[in-house]
């Protein structure tokens, strides 16, 4: 099942946040991990990961560093802040009280 | 055209779209490494070299849309907050000066000038933010040698005013003293942020670097500079890399070092002058009787002032030392109050802005500009209110005087410079920085 655009996108930075809080990635891993963690439903459109891997960085929510990977390849890795993880606990705060009361309104969650 | 040509095109594109050309060859290094590696996955779950790279152009999608997305992340940062303060700071400063040219005979060259030096100062201001500061860090050294002789001439051939030595005759008289402490700044930023931290003989060398420039402006009596030199210095040691243990080593040296200075030159009336605003009226017609002044003035200051064109003969020094007094005077205790505000919110939001900005070069000339320019501006108030002992300062921006004017708007043209290029890194430079 593939999940609508616009759906994805508003949930685009937090599962980027949710994914470097593991530990500091490059761009195409973190495209990789996050179709791995989600069994294929949600995949990251790398047009659109890095705009906002490039934006999170300038508003100093992520910070990058350049090394060679493991071949000779260099790699530009993102690591969060400590701004970033704030930003993640409030993006989380939102999903759930969202979360909960879509379920709510459709019948799943408690009633 | 050949795989690597096709990949190289489409990473052409991309980058056309971003106007910021600083950041071409890190995005076109990122966008690279990412689509080799995804055409090698590809290649090795069977497709061949062909259908490898146009699947991996596929998914990166749109060069256009993409190039645009990227450029948005990547305009220049402009603190239009900041803008916005100091331009009221200048439009009050050319009121201040208007109304004092009012208020005396003979005064019209108060607002002339002002005006001149406005113009000559946004000038300056357009053409720094318009520049790579970055360009600047390589001249460092030199700039700190020639500032360093050029005060050591003017103390022993420069120009005497009220016994102390004023301007450098080059054809014209050059304010020395007046441009020292923001060039000092800029070229020991530029020097320190190059400097290996960690081993002891920069401490020796940093500490000298200090004490040469400072003990000149000491024997010559330019006390207000040699403190603001000193706490520029001591924040750019702060921001740097340094462990912190050996920050307070070098700090506990140069407080030896510097009160010994002090407690061997220091005259017992210079003494006396400096801490008469503890107790003025031990001395009311000496040491304390402009402290006085200022405190009956802001003491006997209406809300909202005398208005435009008020005089204030009783006070000297209202259009530079002086002038915060006298702005509440004339225009009111609630101008006073929103001055200091004024300049509280500028410091917020420009701390704000350095704790964004990644380049050791970029926060240590944004921070040791920054004490330049808040030191004066809150003690030029504080010193009117009689907190702080009286010498010569100037609330920036506002007072009169076109060299120390001029010296400010280019402060803070490199401090919006930094701040304008913040999201620009070079490749070379970086390194992972401490885990937090």
């Amino acid at each position: 099942m593939t999940i609508n655009k616009e759906l994805m996108k508003g949930s685009t930075v937090i599962l980027i946040l949710t994914l470097l809080d593991r530990k500091p990635m490059y761009g195409y891993e973190m495209s990789k991990e996050m179709e791995k963690s989600s069994s294929g439903v949600l995949t990251l459109k790398e047009g659109t990961l890095y705009p906002i891997l490039h934006t999170l960085e300038s508003d100093g929510m992520v910070e990058s560093y350049w090394s060679s990977g493991e071949g000779e390849r260099k790699r530009k890795y993102y690591q969060i802040t400590k701004k970033g993880q704030g930003l993640l606990k409030e993006k989380q705060q939102e999903w759930i009280s969202f979360r909960t009361a879509v379920d709510q309104v459709l019948g799943g969650g408690p009633a | 055209m050949s795989q690597q040509q096709r990949l190289e095109e489409y990473i052409k594109q991309v980058c056309r779209q971003i106007r910021n050309k600083e950041m071409h060859a890190s995005i076109s290094q990122e966008l690279r490494g990412h689509l080799e590696d995804k055409i090698e996955d590809y290649q090795a779950n069977g497709l061949t070299m062909e259908s490898a790279i146009d699947k991996a152009i596929a998914d990166m999608g749109d060069p256009i849309q993409v190039g645009k997305h990227l450029h948005q992340a990547h305009k220049p940062r402009m603190e239009w907050s900041v803008i916005a303060l100091v331009a009221m700071l200048i439009g009050f400063g050319l009121l201040v000066m208007y109304s004092l040219s009012q208020s005396q005979t003979d005064a019209g060259h108060l607002f002339t000038n002002k005006v001149v030096g406005i113009v000559l100062g946004l000038a300056l201001f357009i053409a720094l933010l318009f520049f790579d500061y970055r360009k600047l860090q390589p001249y460092s050294l030199y700039l700190y040698l020639g500032i360093v002789l050029c005060m050591l001439l003017t103390n022993l051939f420069g120009t005497t005013v009220n016994g102390r030595s004023m301007y450098l005759n080059i054809g014209l008289l050059l304010n020395v003293y007046g441009i020292c402490s923001v060039l000092l700044i800029l070229s020991m930023a530029g020097m320190f942020a190059k400097w290996n931290w960690e081993k002891l003989t920069t401490l020796f060398r940093a500490a000298l670097t200090l004490l040469v420039p400072f003990a000149i402006l000491f024997v010559s009596h330019h006390s207000f500079e040699a403190i603001l030199l000193l706490a520029g210095f001591l924040v750019l040691v702060s921001v740097s890399p340094a462990p912190r243990r050996t920050v307070w080593k070098l700090f506990g040296a140069l407080l030896f070092i510097i009160s010994g200075l002090v407690f061997l030159t220091i005259q017992r009336h210079q003494f006396h002058r400096l801490l008469s605003f503890l107790d003025p009226l031990a001395d009311p017609n000496g040491a304390g009787f402009t402290l006085l002044q200022s405190l009956k003035t802001l003491q006997e200051a209406e809300l909202w002032g005398h208005g435009i064109g008020a005089s204030l003969s009783d006070l000297p020094g209202t259009e530079a030392e002086f002038v915060f007094a006298y702005i509440v005077h004339s225009f009111g205790l609630v101008t006073g109050a929103a001055i200091l505000l004024l300049g509280i919110v500028l410091l917020i939001r420009l701390l704000r802005a350095v704790r964004l900005v990644r380049d050791r070069y970029g926060v240590m000339l944004m921070s040791g500009l920054m004490t330049l320019f808040f030191i004066p501006y809150f003690w030029s108030i504080l010193m009117t209110a009689g907190f702080l002992p009286i010498m010569s300062v100037n609330l920036p921006f506002i007072s009169y005087g076109n060299t120390s004017f001029i010296m400010q708007m280019l402060l803070i043209g490199l401090v919006l410079n930094v701040y304008r290029r913040k999201d620009i890194q070079p490749i070379e430079a970086s390194k992972p920085p401490a885990q937090t």
